[in-house]
This record gives structure tokens, sequence and C-alpha cells, in this order.
């Protein structure tokens, strides 16, 4: 049982239906403190409509699918999950149509979602890097590997990788490769997503980390993860 | 409209929903917007702007440095490799015209 929120945003035009969306108000009220339209609004701001499915669990966990319109044709689809008491966020997935490409999209809805991150009190994001792209992407927005025992194991599998190519490198810059792949600290992910040594088309960085997959967080408390996040979605310079 | 049959039959599998093309272009009406592409490679694609090239800012490139002991010589090796190369004295600039000659 889901509460479904329609809205056209253009239009001022709302609706709300569904068995569970007392309990999804009563979420709202208490941990985003306004009601689940203006959620919905927040979530929705700066496209022109959206469909959203919503269902509370266990009274304290909110999870959201909902489907973003501009100019009438769908841009994106997104799947969350708030956990207010945790301070946690999760992204399942989040997708966007080709005609997203090149535009905002993207970067409005992450900025939508840290609005409602930060009027819930929630401090921390996790995903779980992966596909093509993502295993680098989500480096490069400030996401580390959670918990802290992943790295040791993500960074054996980039030490594999790095060994195959590291003949393409001088010794000095091979040592410090290795030496940040057997450092325990899990930022050393960061520091070899910013690798700019140049090999094939793209950076030694960009080589290890593209394909790969891990479970990671944001930890928006940390002012060196939140400022690189936020330059990435663009809200500072 | 029909076409020749091919010889490799699988080649001409087409999902049943399928819109129509017209000279190999496919229409993109309002309800083509099926085809959904994750937001990774979105954010991938956006970051080979100029202006979003560099994978972190320089404050953060001196913060992993320090907390990784890193010295100004690798750091330049690993993170500045650009500033590595040699400038070649007295090299002409070459100016940046069109490739092609103007018809």
């Amino acid at each position: 049982m889901t509460g479904f929120v329609v809205l056209n945003n253009r239009r001022g035009i709302h609706g709300l239906a569904g068995a569970t969306l007392p309990s999804v108000e009563a979420w709202s009220t208490a941990h985003f403190g306004r009601d689940a339209l203006q959620f919905c609004q927040v979530l929705t701001a700066r496209f022109n409509a959206g469909f959203l499915a919503l269902r509370t669990v266990s009274a304290e966990r909110l999870l959201v699918r909902a489907s973003l319109y501009q100019a009438g044709v769908r841009v994106a689809t997104v799947a969350l999950r708030f956990d207010p008491p945790q301070r946690r966020a999760h992204i399942t997935w989040l997708v966007v149509t080709p005609t997203g490409r090149g535009g905002p999209t993207s970067r409005h809805l992450l900025q939508n979602l840290l609005l409602i991150e930060r009027d819930c009190g929630i401090t921390r994001m996790t995903l779980q890097a992966g596909l093509t792209h993502g295993g680098y992407v989500w480096a490069v927005h400030g996401f580390l590997p959670s918990p802290d025992a992943a790295w040791p194991v993500i960074a054996a599998r980039l030490a594999a990788k790095f060994a195959a190519v590291a003949s393409n490198f001088t010794p000095a810059q091979g040592a410090a490769v290795d030496g940040l792949l057997r450092s325990a600290d899990r930022r050393a992910l960061r520091a070899i997503a910013a690798l700019a040594m140049p090999f094939g088309s793209a950076t030694l960085g960009k080589h290890l980390l593209m394909g790969e997959s891990w479970p990671g967080e944001l930890d928006l408390s940390d002012e060196a993860s939140s400022v690189i996040y936020m330059r990435r979605i663009g809200l500072i310079p | 409209m029909t076409r020749k049959a091919s010889p490799t039959v699988l080649a001409f599998q087409v999902p049943a929903n399928r819109g129509p093309r017209r000279l190999g272009v496919p229409f993109t009406h309002r309800g083509d917007n099926r085809r959904l592409v994750a937001v990774e490679d979105v954010l991938f694609a956006e970051m080979n702007d100029p202006e979003l090239t560099d994978a972190f800012a320089e404050a953060e490139i001196d913060r992993l440095a320090a907390i990784f002991g890193l010295s100004a010589e690798e750091v330049a090796e690993l993170y500045r490799p650009a500033e590595l190369k040699p400038a070649v004295a007295g090299e002409p600039h070459r100016r940046r015209g069109r490739s092609t000659r103007a018809r």
C-alpha cells in the first residue's frame, strides 16, 4: 500500500491518494517539518511536474519513487530511501532520459535531494557505486567506501589493475601509487581518483576506477567531502 | 515501405513497440521517453566539460597530499604531470587557425 502524489508545478495542480498517505503525512511532518505535499514540491522543484509514490516503513523510514517531467516529457526517475533517525538517505537508483544529457536535470535533482536531506537532518548519503562509470564518478563526487573494511578489498583489486599497467609509469610514480593503495585510510580512494597521469585516452585514476563497484557513502558533516560534492553538483563554484 | 531481406535475419529483429523511422532517423515524440540512462553516465559526460575536467580542486589535492605524506615532487608527478613537461626554449607559438582551407 502506497501513497501517491501527482504534481503539476506549472499550473499549481496536485493530487494526493493512497491508503498509506496519512502515515506519509505523519512521517513528513515529524521529520521534514512540513507536509507531504511540500516534501514532494521540494523534490520536484524546477521540474514542471512529478509523479511520486511514497511508502513509510516502520514509521521511521520513507521510500520514495519519483518520476520527473519537463514540458510533458519524463526526464528522470529516482528511487530513494530516507532514514532520519539514522541520519541517512540512500540513493537506490537514479536514471535520466537522453534528453537529460547535457542539461541541468541531474544536478537539479541532486540539489533538490540535498535540500530535503538538510531539512530532515540527514548527514549521510549512501549508494552502490557501480555500472560503467559509477566507480569513478561517485569517487569524484566525494563518496568514500563504506564501511571502512570495504577499502582494503577495493584497494587489492585496484593494485592488481595497476600492476598490469605499472610499466607505463616512472618508478617514482609507481611507488607513490603503490603507497596509496597500501594505505588503510579509505580516503586513498579519493587520492586514486584524482591521479592525473595520462593513460590511454584518460587519466590513470579514471582507468583504475572505471567499471569498479563499491558501497559508498558521503558524509555531509565532513567539510572536505561536502565541499567536493556541492562543487560537483553546482551549488558552489 | 519495405526493405530487402537480409542474409542475417537476426539483424532485422526489431522490438514490436519500436517507433517508426523516417530516413533512418527515429521519430522523437513526447511519449518516447522509455530509454533511460544511469545518472552516472550523465555525470560522467558532464565531467568532460572543460570547467569540470580536473577531478579535484587544488585545495583538495593539497589536503590529500598532507594526509598521505606526499612530497611536492610526488604531488607534481601524480597530480600535475603537465608541470613536468620541459618547456622548449625558443619554440615559436603556433597560431591556432582553421585546419582546412577556406573555399
